[in-house]
């Protein structure tokens, strides 16, 4: 145990005293600041399809509002909700009965909500009662007429949460992403000098394969936990400094959900990681690895390329299949999650197909690495290697 | 683990990679305090042999003991291990790779640090401490290599081809440290296609062909085994007058002659009849063994 540690700190000291990890560590908060600008905006503010006031409904059980409404007026919450689910509408709030004490609107939409369609609807309400109402209005309701309530088929959130878990669910995938980028490089680039220089034969006559590659994982999982130390220092300085920015001042998560969130992350940092040694085990140059390494983070990535396909069915088989699958589960399940549409059976599953994955990969990881040692010069072909995962005997060690 | 017993026993080790034999039934020893040269042309086995030791393989069949246990974590602290292919962390300065490595062989960081510093000095690259790897010549390399295999003193030395690459003040150098090593009781193994290093170095040999042990023994012993009935002379005088000599042929310098004997005849009867003779001189009158280098490509060729 001690001598890997002694590689995990030889590891973190080497890649925190490179350059690309300072560029890195540095450049990305000024990158995540421009784009969660961006990505606040069209979470809140609304380019990336809000729902439209045109194909929005209500139903006004509180009898406030009169004729010739901005938005169709729909008799009862089952014909709206009829609608709602028909795809005819793309959102519908209820005024209840109660609205004159309480204030509150549900806004039911399965699209975000934009500034411009929550800024309809405060208007609608004014007019309608200044108009309608004014006789009965408890002052507190001419103040603030609207205490918006917005549910997305799932999750019920505020909407200041609205953008909260989209700027998280984006910063968890930037974060995500990164790590394994950041670790997969390094990992890769470490093994391939390693092999290239011969350190290796050295490395491996005072340690264990298992060790090594262990102490490997751990002191670059800590580098992706100093960069991400960093990033968060960086947030919150700037939260402190300037807490007019949007999206910092709006992140606030339910504890289960950064619990699942942090289960995902680990488990599936451990597995990559764990890919990444069989991949750097039967490469035999950084530019090959780096190859193979672009399919796994594409593999990793698809979650992103089928985001369409999760939002518009989030129930549906390809949503299921990328919450199961353990490679494209982190970035799924999270998305889904946060959409409230994640059955818990689901997230069972996956989390279990995960941990079984990591299970094993962590020994075929270290077979394949015993056996790259075994192998110098020689190509890595199909059938050598089905041979040595099948056969720990070949590479067989301590 | 015992400090008297041979730094290597190995018992009819075998080890095959599916279908190809690397090593069939090997069995030697490996004193402390003596240098023993592993032989044998390229392929026949030697690294497989090294791995078994270092137990980065293990044997199919047969036991290998080093340094009193069995080959494995207990004992890897104890052994320093010179690859033929070889490299450090090219990127890094000079002391914290071998800080580092000297680290995983068990000693403290200051330890470390002050050893391989002592052993800088000693081998003139004190002013590389902080210099990376890669900014040194190959030689320099070579000797930084050297250095990691000893820094933690260890019991135990394998090295593969130790001196390729050094001019011969850096070669005299490393000799030296290995014969002080020797001279302390440490093991050596040493694997090598130099055979005039295995001559100049080791006290016995172990040659493998194709897996297969071929010659295992005192060098000396080894060389008077293949010994043909023959003398280098140099000196003046005609040879072929004496009494007992069969044949006079060139000898191995260019006033050398190599007189082949009757069976009969002993080396003692031809210098004694040199003597006698008043129109003879001898400079030099030498046994003619053959070289390891002819041994070893008779043994080769042989099978």
């Amino acid at each position: 145990m001690r001598l890997a540690l002694l590689v995990a700190r030889r590891e973190y000291l080497a890649v925190l005293r490179s350059r690309g990890f300072l560029f890195a560590t540095l450049g990305v908060p000024l990158l995540a600041l421009l784009l969660t600008t961006v990505v606040f905006e069209a979470a809140t503010g609304g380019f990336a399809m809000p729902a439209s006031p045109a194909r929005t409904a209500f139903v006004d059980e509180a009898g406030i509002i009169g004729q010739g409404a901005a938005f169709t007026r729909h008799d009862s919450v089952e014909a709206a909700r009829r609608d709602f689910d028909a795809d005819l509408l793309d959102a519908w709030f209820l005024i209840p009965a109660d609205y004159m004490r309480s204030g509150e609107i549900i806004l039911h939409s399965r699209h975000e909500v934009s500034e411009a369609l929550e800024d309809a609807i405060d208007d609608f309400l004014r007019e309608n009662l200044a108009r309608h109402a004014a006789g009965r209005l408890p002052p507190e309701r001419l103040a603030q007429p609207v205490e918006l309530r917005v549910r997305t088929p799932g999750r019920e959130l505020g909407a200041s949460d609205i953008g909260g878990v989209f700027i998280f669910q984006f910063l968890y995938a930037l974060g995500f992403f990164i790590a394994l980028q950041t670790t997969g490089g390094y990992l890769i680039a470490g093994l391939v000098e390693e092999k290239g220089s011969r350190v290796l034969e050295i490395l491996v006559a005072s340690i264990s394969p298992v060790q090594l590659l262990l102490g490997k994982i751990a002191g670059l999982g800590c580098v992706g936990l100093t960069q991400l130390g960093v990033w968060l220092a960086f947030a919150l300085a700037l939260r402190v400094m300037r807490p007019d920015l949007p999206g910092l001042g709006t992140i606030r998560l339910p504890p289960d959900l950064l619990l699942i969130t942090l289960a995902y992350f680990l488990l599936s940092y451990f597995l990559v990681a764990s890919i990444f040694v069989g991949i750097g085990s039967i490469s035999d140059s950084e530019q090959e690895s780096r190859q193979l390494a672009g399919i796994l983070t594409l593999i990793t990535s698809l979650p992103f390329i089928a985001y369409a396909v999760l939002l518009g069915e989030p129930q549906g088989p390809v949503s299921v299949a990328l919450t199961l699958f353990p490679l494209t589960a982190p970035l799924t399940a999270i998305i889904r999650l946060n959409m409230g549409v994640l059955p818990g059976w689901q997230l069972a599953l996956s989390l279990l197909t995960l941990t079984l994955s990591l299970v094993a990969a962590v020994p075929l990881a270290a077979r394949m690495f015993r056996w790259s040692l075994l192998l110098y010069g020689q190509r890595p072909t199909p059938g050598r290697l089905w041979r040595v995962l099948r056969n720990p005997a070949q590479g067989r060690r301590r | 683990m015992s400090a008297t017993e041979a730094a290597i026993v190995a018992e009819d080790i075998s080890k095959s990679f599916g279908s190809a034999m690397a090593v069939d039934g090997l069995n030697f020893r490996v004193e402390r305090g003596e240098v023993f040269a592993l032989l044998g042309p390229n392929g026949s086995g030697k690294t497989t042999t090294i791995r078994m030791i270092l137990d980065i393989l293990r044997p199919d069949s047969g036991s290998i003991r080093v340094l009193g246990g069995p080959a494995g974590a207990a004992v890897a602290a104890q052994i320093g291990y010179l690859p033929e292919e070889r490299g450090l962390y090219r990127n890094a300065p000079v002391l914290d790779v071998m800080v580092y490595l000297g680290q995983l062989k068990g000693m403290g960081a200051r330890q470390a640090r002050e050893r391989s510093l002592a052993l800088l000095e000693h081998l003139d690259l004190a002013d590389h401490a902080r210099s990376k790897v890669r900014e040194l010549s190959k030689g320099m390399q070579q000797k930084v290599q050297f250095a990691v295999t000893v820094l933690h003193e260890p019991q135990l030395v394998i090295v593969d081809e130790p001196f390729s690459g050094l001019d011969p003040v850096n070669t005299q150098v490393l000799e030296e440290l290995l014969r002080d090593m020797r001279a302390r009781g440490v093991a050596i193994i040493m694997s090598t296609h130099q055979m005039h290093q295995v001559e100049a170095m080791a006290d016995r040999l172990l040659m493998i062909s194709r897996g297969r042990q071929k010659l295992y023994g005192p060098v000396a012993e080894i060389r008077r085994r293949f010994a043909s009935h023959a003398i280098h002379v140099e000196g003046e005088g005609d040879w072929s007058r004496l009494a007992g000599v069969q044949a006079v042929a060139n000898g191995d310098a260019p006033n050398a002659a190599l007189l082949q004997l009757r069976p009969d005849t002993t080396p003692d009867e031809v210098l004694a009849a040199i003597a006698a003779a008043g129109d003879m001189h001898v400079r030099r009158f030498e046994l003619a063994t053959p070289g390891l280098n002819e041994i070893f490509i008779r043994v080769v060729e042989g099978g």
